[in-house]
């Protein structure tokens, strides 16, 4: 409960430097020990205090802080992406600030060359999908709707052979991609 | 009382208790929390931007039972500004008084 307050603060006030964050946390760590010490159930404690999020927007705003907001939202961000990716955003956080580029360079490439590739193959995906179905409407649909007889058969044709052609093509490329991404994520 | 009012006097408070013995945070909020009525969220930011300001130091103190404390002094520029700032108040809240009164 403690440590679980203890984290969420940290992450909060991740627009702050290491230093100055690791004092704010000792600072409640001490509050809630001391509270304890006079006979308060921790549950309690952490009841009382502000929520995590409210404890930053203060100290963002005593301290003056510009874009906070923001930087919590990157924190964030980055913490997600090394979860879907494996990449050590803790590398990130050590540093001063986390929205140093120039310290994190290698890092953020490699991190938006990975979600590149992924959206790009869930892209591929999607529209694979939607081209398959919307060759399959229109094999249900322009039938009825033009009434040339003659035209009937080329259309069939033409659609049909469309879908076949893009299933084969579409399937080959998102599996190649798929098994590229795999490859990578192992490495 | 008004936050906004509240907001520049608690400075002056904080200096004040600091100004006759050095203090940890939680001490400190006690304090203040017998005389008035604010929250823990309310002074450690003010005490981490007097910190910022140098108009306070600190150092840590181990504890017998509990995490390190973490004690802050007033500063020679801590003192200066407490002496300002308070005779400022006092002034402006004379001329306030004076004021309502007419």
């Amino acid at each position: 409960m403690k440590s679980n307050y203890l984290a969420n603060l940290e992450a909060e006030l991740s627009f702050l430097n290491k230093e100055t964050r690791q004092q704010i946390i000792d600072e409640y760590e001490v509050h809630i020990s001391e509270r304890i010490k006079e006979g308060a159930l921790e549950s309690d404690v952490i009841q009382s205090l502000e929520s995590p999020k409210e404890v930053a927007y203060k100290y963002a705003e005593e301290l003056d802080i510009k874009y906070y907001k923001l930087k919590v939202f990157m924190y964030r961000l980055l913490k997600k992406l090394e979860k879907i990716f494996k990449v050590e955003v803790n590398k990130i956080e050590t540093t001063d600030n986390i929205l140093s580029l120039k310290n994190n360079i290698k890092l953020i490439f490699s991190l938006m060359f990975k979600v590149f590739i992924k959206l790009f193959s869930f892209g591929l995906i999607i529209f694979s999908i939607i081209a398959l179905l919307s060759t399959i409407l229109a094999a249900i649909i322009i039938p009825k709707v033009i009434t040339f007889t003659n035209f009937k058969f080329s259309f069939y044709f033409l659609i049909y052979g469309e879908l076949l052609f893009q299933s084969i093509f579409l399937i080959t490329i998102t599996y190649t991609l798929y098994s590229f991404i795999k490859k990578g994520k192992n490495e | 009382m008004n936050k906004q009012l509240k907001k520049g006097v608690l400075d002056i408070c904080v200096l004040h208790v600091l100004v006759s013995r050095d203090a940890y945070g939680y001490e400190l909020l006690k304090e203040l929390q017998d005389a008035m009525d604010v929250k823990e969220s309310t002074v450690y930011p003010i005490l981490t931007r007097l910190s910022k300001e140098n108009l306070l130091s600190s150092y840590m103190q181990p504890s017998t039972d509990g995490p390190t404390r973490k004690y802050y002094k007033i500063t020679d520029l801590g003192l200066n500004e407490y002496k300002n700032r308070k005779s400022e108040f006092l002034q402006f809240q004379q001329t306030i008084i004076d004021f309502l009164n007419k």
